[in-house]
């Protein structure tokens, strides 16, 4: 108990000299026992302290001689908590470490630190290389935990979170979100106590508004805005709109300016502190009219200074892209979401919790006495969209208008997908050596976020993960309720007449017990569109929200399933995306059998594993590799999977410009302009670029290409001495 | 000019050619040449033959002397001698000898007429005559055709002797004004008057009737007196008939070309361009019978003459006329049954084939016509699938079906881009359905963000095209899917396989029902050209286009109604034939008509059957007058009208009786047979030499098992990783990276796929069930050779 209570007086002692006194929930996860040990969740809105909360864990950490590791989404997270953790700690003896991207090395280096900041997915790989201090974490904080919905790292998130569960004694986790729906059930699952806080500095009223000019409204929104000597981002789906929309506004908000803030704004862009920043002429130019747009392709420092102005309040309004919702501290009186489209994929619309990201961000503590969250719809239905799915409509009696209260989706796991189950299955093996299906399935899968929600909710399918073999009946029974499996075994939903049976698109009508027809089909085709054209009824909606399918498919589906066999296994599966994992992993080589009808990693496998490679990537590699005997074979092959790895569609100039990068001397910032690129997306892509080469490398090495491994070495040795000096000069 | 032939002119066809094997004994061969009549042996031979004589009998005289007695003696003893040889060789032979002719005439018991005893049974001869008549002669011809029983033809013979004018004025037969105007001329210039006005004749009228009982004898006089009522018909003396019967020596069988009654009448008709202008267009109200039936029709009943009540020779239509195409109009939904069925059976036993495609809810009764029939009924067995073109060409399919979709639309759908560009994919998959026409969504781009309301608006895909699109949901998603949705179950090639099928068109809405008819009319029009197929169009809804709003579909289904007759032998029938589009209509050559009823069908039906008489005067407009027009409201259920081979008038034919129709219980014999065409139309697969890798990639073989071989380990592999290792891994130079991946996916043996890495979407490939198949054949062939 006295070592306990030594700790937090320890801690305390820290944070006072640090400058800061637990308020708020920080003060409540004291209370629920942050500093013993305890497992602890907060779920607040942004600017409530939490991060604060995660640095005191942190320090609990270190005052027992534990290391502590702070994960955050983004890399330009960790580099902003990352110096502010630096400034207020180092100089008290305790040493804070930075590392993102770098898959391709150990990461041994970071052992000296006390406290290590990095990405989700850096330490997901420093633990699949089993980098051995990791044994001597006590602490670790996640930051934005409700980035488990997204596609792809959510599923790489809940797996680093159960292995670390799972292969660190008396690890404590505390776990930071923002507002989201039912945050009770992943404190439950992560083993924490929950605090949550609904407390906002500033209240925030929220509208959606219906235009048809989307331009002029969101003129009208931002000069009435600025006019009243407020703040404003507005944020866009695309950058390309986003740098559009700032250079609209520009003179309009210029106006705005009196001579004396104008002069002001001129001499601190012309300030010494900004003399090493390159700012593009354009952005420089809007820069002048108070006006800035911000995204992941302008280069760190221009980012950084976009926002030190905007903070500052010498600027006033910033055109974004959602890269700014996460985490960043940046808050502004009215913020404007011109559209709810993901950015992504247009056809998809953006998480509630993404929305309440952004929108939240409105109000800015003592500026603003209230702050503005504006949706912008392009139609009354589409403005009705907006409100069903992000906010609950609640009529003010008084005057008869609605009042929108913030919606949370509640955070859902994505490890079911067969893109994400295929890897984790991997690397699963990789940690355990040796396992039978079963064993995972019902072992370390089993804790999963997954099982442990589709155990609770009565709408989960009958089956949520399968890792093994997968047919026809398997799929049905990933997609549908139990109920309705059951139902449709005992042939009692209704009458099926198959219609199509061929390579590509089973479908038929099915007719139910009340003499209703429907047509439905499920189709491996593309459509024109390019997508999958997937699951098709007449009854409107084939799959719900929830990816479960109506009931005449699921008929459609047993039916087929009984009478054409293999062919309903091979169509049916691949119209609902549903792949095996384990089949892609044997087929690949990567997985062998081991004794007992265990299976086990093989050498590449295991190899594929550290090198933090995603299937597809390992796919298109190993199917390339033997083909690949020369430089321009080599490049088009980088390209290529850098182009999957980082969502970029690449040309044929970035082989230009690697080739001019190892060539010549021309200083980076000039090539990115000579290509026309954004000098942020340049350093990432050669980031990635590096990471891959190196893989690339391993790769041909174990398979005994000797020409590609010379190949790829060059190329790698080549890029590392070009860069190796500059990243540390831009973080 | 026509050519003066000692018969008349030439008749279009030689009438003995498909005279039938009849009793009389007559022989087609008659040394009668029309008219390339050969002179017998030129002058020089017998000059030839006479010198040699003289100059034979100049050297030596008895030679010539002996050889004339020996052909002299030959001459008078030849008579003899055949008999005598005759006779020896009948008597060996096991002929008897028959004292009776078969054809004999005598005197009837009252001394009236004449009795004929032929093989085909008794006949009655009656002979008029007319002498001495007036210079003008009133009468009806045509009444007295109506009335005579010319079913084994009469004989009509009108003598003109030209008269000696002075003896015509002796004789008093000149009446008394003319005589005193003649009075006044002199000769020459009373010769030249006489001559003006055709000369002045002598004539004598003699009809020769030919009945099949004795109160025909009578009818006969009085029908005769009646046509040309004057008191001075007489009836002739049947001994001098009977006298001139023998010299014609009928009764012997001699080679003698002779033709009586029943034959003579038919050339009267056959000879149409002597007839027309006779009894052609100018009588009015007549309907025309043939004198004898033509046993290559298909029989449909017997003439009958609409006065008389008689009925005459077998009529039918010929194969000739159901390949121009044969509209069957008016009458009940029955009584069109009866014909329809009366035909099809007709046509099966001249082991034709035939398709019905009817609305008729009874039709299955018709499947009693033939064992190996069967019966399919859309929406139950058959599903039609409106984007699968069964080989007919795209360019050609896609213009016509979306025709076809705008019945259904209720829209003018022509120049929808969109939609027609999306059935046009569609099609070219080629197992695809209806669910598979899709247009590019372009809507949600438009919503995609704020800066992007400048979108060039030709992107949204037309309101035409999403009318079309709705169009198509409706008939994959609401109740016409049955019919409509999914793969063909029977290819229209195996439909009009068996020797009989009967598809039954029945969907509750004329819209869709329109809709079928079309796809259906569509599809068989796309048969190859097969004149043992008879297709039978039996109340085709999509060729009704008056009063729709569609009608730009006239002329659609004029095109549809070509592109059917194209094909082969075709009968559509339709209860109203104003319904359908005039030059549809125009497009069917013949015509069948029931009973109708209104007067718009009327006038349509006696434009077809030739009822209107157009005259067209010489400074007046064209003038219609109606034939017996009114005779189609008022007859009977069994009586039709037929207009025949482009003939200018119609025959009433009395309809023969139905065949049975009832409905049987399905045996299990049918639902058998129904099931294998509907199986073995989905499991058609054809064997060929090689492996089917080898005909696919079409010489590029071995890229093409890299490729699968590849695809098989690492799929689903993005295309432009398969791109790159085709292009990297192609050891022949220069290989076709879009033609090996194009007929790969054409043959499915691979499949497009997509896959999204971190918001990207990518488009990959995947090896096909197929794909492996072919890839284990290969090695499997590979295995066998090695």
């Amino acid at each position: 108990m006295t070592m306990v209570s030594d700790v937090s007086t320890q801690v305390t002692r820290l944070l006072g000299q640090a400058g800061m006194r637990p308020r708020g929930v920080q003060s409540d996860s004291i209370k629920k026992g942050l500093l013993e040990g305890q497992n602890i969740m907060v779920s607040s809105p942004t600017g409530s302290g939490k991060t604060l909360v995660g640095e005191m864990a942190l320090l609990r950490a270190v005052t027992c001689d534990k290391k502590g590791l702070f994960l955050v989404p983004l890399r330009a997270l960790a580099v902003q908590i990352f110096k502010t953790m630096k400034e207020r700690y180092e100089h008290l003896g305790v040493s804070v470490g930075l590392s993102t991207g770098d898959f391709q090395s150990s990461g041994d280096e970071l052992a000296e630190f006390d406290i290590v900041v990095t990405t989700y997915e850096r330490a997901d790989s420093l633990l699949r290389r089993r980098s051995d201090w990791l044994s001597n974490l006590g602490t670790v904080v996640i930051d934005e935990i409700q980035t488990m919905s997204e596609l792809g790292r959510g599923a790489r998130l809940e797996s680093l979170i159960i292995r670390l569960k799972n292969s660190i004694e008396d690890l404590q986790i505390v776990a930071l979100s923002a507002t989201t729906g039912d945050p009770d059930e992943l404190a439950e699952w992560l083993g924490c106590q929950l605090i949550q806080s609904e407390e906002r500095p500033v209240p925030l009223v929220h509208k959606v508004v219906t235009t048809n000019n989307r331009n002029r409204s969101l003129k009208k929104l931002v000069m009435t805005t600025v006019q009243g000597n407020g703040q404003a981002i507005v944020f866009h789906r695309t950058r390309r709109e986003a740098e559009a929309q700032a250079r609209r506004l520009a003179e309009d908000v210029g106006r705005q300016f009196t001579s004396e803030e104008k002069k002001a704004l001129d001499q601190d862009l012309g300030s010494v502190e900004n003399w090493n920043v390159t700012l593009s002429k354009d952005l420089r130019s809007l820069l002048h009219n108070g006006i800035a747009y911000h995204h992941a392709g302008l280069s760190y420092n221009a980012r950084r200074t976009v926002e030190r102005l905007f903070r500052q309040g010498e600027i006033k309004v910033i055109c974004a892209t959602t890269t700014l919702a996460a985490g960043m501290d940046l808050p502004a009186r009215t913020v404007i979401l011109s559209s709810f489209k993901s950015p992504a994929d247009y056809r998809q619309l953006l998480s509630a919790n993404t929305v309440h990201q952004m929108l939240g961000r409105a109000g800015r503590p003592g500026h603003d006495k209230i702050g503005f969250g504006v949706i912008l719809a392009g139609s009354t239905g589409e403005a009705e969209e907006a409100k069903r799915r992000y906010f609950d409509v609640i009529l003010d009696e008084s005057n008869e208008k609605e009042i929108l209260i913030p919606h949370y989706d509640r955070i859902n796991s994505t490890l079911g997908h067969a893109a994400s189950l295929s890897e984790q299955l991997l690397v699963v093996l990789d940690m355990l050596g040796s396992a039978t299906i079963e064993d995972i399935e019902n072992g370390i899968f089993g804790d999963s976020f997954l099982v442990h929600c589709a155990i609770r909710d009565s709408k989960s399918p009958m089956r949520v993960l399968q890792l093994g073999e997968i047919s026809a009946k398997i799929v049905l029974e990933r997609h549908a309720l139990p109920e309705t499996i059951q139902a449709a075994r005992k042939n009692v939903l209704g009458r099926t007449t198959l219609r199509e049976k061929n390579e590509t698109v089973i479908g038929g009508i099915v007719t139910s017990l009340d003499g209703g027809q429907f047509t439905c089909r499920f189709s491996a085709r593309l459509s024109a569109s390019g997508a999958v054209e997937g699951a098709m009824c007449s009854c409107g909606t084939p799959v719900n929200e929830d990816g479960i399918l109506c009931h005449h498919l699921v008929t459609l589906g047993m039916a087929a399933a009984n009478e054409l066999g293999n062919m309903a296994d091979y169509v049916i599966p691949l119209a609902l995306m549903e792949s095996s994992p384990l089949g892609l992993l044997i087929r690949l080589g990567l997985v062998e059998g081991a004794t007992d009808g265990k299976l086990k990693p093989t050498k590449l496998g295991r190899a594929i594993n550290r090198l933090y490679l995603s299937i597809p990537t390992v796919r298109e590699i190993l199917a390339l590799l033997p083909m690949t005997q020369s430089t321009t074979e080599l490049l088009w092959l980088l390209r290529h999977v850098v182009s999957i790895e980082s969502g970029m569609s690449l040309d044929e100039s970035f082989d230009n410009l690697v080739s001019f990068l190892i060539t010549t001397q021309i200083p980076i910032r000039d090539l990115a302009e000579q290509f026309g690129m954004n000098i942020g997306d340049v350093y990432g892509l050669f980031d990635t670029s590096r990471w891959l080469l190196h893989a690339i490398s391993v790769l041909s090495d174990l398979g005994g290409l000797a020409r590609t491994l010379e190949l790829s070495q060059g190329l790698a040795d080549a890029l590392d001495n070009r860069l190796g000096s500059k990243f540390e000069e831009d973080d | 000019m026509v050519k003066g032939n000692i018969l008349g002119t030439r008749p279009e066809t030689d009438p003995f050619e498909d005279t039938p094997g009849s009793s009389w004994s007559i022989t087609s061969d008659t040394e009668l040449r029309w008219d390339d009549r050969k002179k017998r042996m030129a002058l020089a031979q017998p000059l030839f033959l006479v010198s040699i004589a003289i100059v034979i009998g100049f050297y030596s005289p008895l030679i010539l002397f002996s050889c004339s007695v020996l052909i002299l003696l030959t001459i008078i003893l030849l008579p003899v001698l055949s008999k005598e040889l005759e006779k020896r060789s009948q008597e060996g032979s096991v002929w008897k000898e028959v004292q009776l002719t078969d054809t004999s005439c005598s005197l009837s018991d009252d001394k009236k007429y004449l009795q004929c005893k032929t093989p085909t049974g008794q006949r009655h001869l009656v002979n008029m005559t007319l002498t001495n008549v007036e210079s003008v002669l009133m009468g009806d011809v045509s009444a007295l055709v109506r009335a005579v029983d010319d079913s084994i033809g009469f004989t009509l013979i009108v003598t003109m002797r030209p008269e000696n004018i002075q003896r015509a004025l002796d004789e008093e037969r000149i009446p008394d004004g003319l005589e005193k105007y003649f009075n006044y001329l002199k000769k020459g210039r009373m010769n030249a008057y006489v001559l003006k006005r055709g000369g002045i004749w002598l004539n004598h009228v003699n009809v020769v009737g030919h009945v099949q009982d004795e109160t025909g004898v009578m009818n006969f006089d009085s029908a005769v007196r009646a046509a040309i009522p004057l008191d001075k018909w007489k009836r002739a003396n049947p001994k001098d008939l009977q006298s001139r019967l023998h010299q014609l020596n009928v009764n012997g069988q001699s080679a003698w070309f002779y033709a009586s009654g029943e034959d003579l009448a038919n050339w009267l008709v056959q000879l149409k361009s002597e007839l027309a202008s006779e009894v052609g267009s100018n009588i009015p109200g007549q309907f025309l019978a043939p004198i004898r039936g033509r046993p290559s029709d298909y029989r449909l009943g017997v003439t009958i003459n609409p006065d008389t009540l008689q009925t005459g020779p077998t009529v039918g239509i010929s194969h000739s006329e159901l390949e121009t195409g044969t509209l069957l109009c008016g009458g009940t939904t029955s009584s069109r049954t009866r014909v329809l069925a009366l035909l099809t059976s007709e046509l099966l036993r001249a082991g034709k084939r035939v398709v019905i495609i009817t609305n008729n809810p009874d039709s299955i009764g018709l499947t009693r016509l033939s064992e190996g029939s069967v019966h399919l009924e859309l929406g139950r067995d058959l599903v039609l699938n409106p984007v699968d073109a069964e080989g007919i060409h795209r360019s050609e399919f896609v213009p016509l079906v979306i025709s076809s979709l705008e019945a259904v639309a209720a829209a003018d759908l022509r120049g929808a881009a969109d939609l027609e560009a999306a059935i046009g994919r569609a099609v070219t998959l080629g197992n695809a359905t209806l669910a598979d026409v899709h247009i590019p969504n372009g809507l949600d781009d438009s919503m995609a963000g704020p800066t992007d309301v400048q979108q060039p608006p030709e992107q949204l895909p037309s309101k035409k095209s999403m009318t079309g699109m709705e169009a198509i949901r409706s008939l994959y998603e609401g109740s016409a899917a049955k019919s409509f949705y999914g793969t063909q179950t029977v290819p229209t090639s195996r439909l009009v396989e068996p020797n009989l099928s009967v598809v039954r068109i029945a969907l509750g809405s004329t819209g869709l029902e329109h809709f079928a008819w079309n796809i259906m009319s569509i599809k068989i029009a796309g048969l190859r050209p097969d004149p043992n197929l008879v297709v039978i169009l039996d109340g085709a809804e999509n060729f009704r286009v008056r009063n729709r709003r569609y009608m730009q579909h006239d002329s659609f289904t004029e095109q549809v109604l070509k592109k059917l007759k194209q094909r082969g032998p075709l009968v559509v029938a339709l209860e109203h034939p104003v319904d359908m589009a005039p030059g549809a209509i125009a497009t069917l050559e013949s015509c069948i008509s029931l009973r109708l009823r209104e007067s718009v069908d009327i006038k349509i039906a006696a434009d077809l059957l030739g009822l209107n008489v157009i005259t067209t005067g010489m400074h007046t407009k064209a003038r219609i007058s109606p034939r017996e027009s009114s005779f189609l409201r008022i007859m009977d259920n069994d009586t039709a009208l037929l207009v025949h081979d482009g003939m200018e008038t119609c025959q009433p034919v009395r309809l023969d009786p139905a065949p049975d129709l009832s409905p049987e219980t399905i045996t299990s014999e049918e639902t058998r047979r129904v099931s294998t065409l509907i199986d073995s139309g989905t499991s058609s697969t054809t064997h060929h030499e090689g492996s089917l890798l080898d005909r696919v990639s079409a010489g590029s073989t071995n890229l093409a098992i890299r490729v699968l071989k590849l695809l098989e380990r690492y799929e689903p592999l993005t295309e432009e990783a398969v791109r790159r290792f085709i292009v990297s891994s192609g050891s022949d130079n220069n290989p076709d990276v879009e033609a090996i991946l194009a007929r790969l996916e054409h043959a499915s043996m691979i499949l497009k796929g997509h896959e999204v890495h971190s918001g990207v979407s990518y488009t990959n490939y995947r090896i096909t069930m197929k794909g492996s198949m072919a890839l284990r054949q290969t090695d499997g062939l590979e295995g066998a050779t090695a």
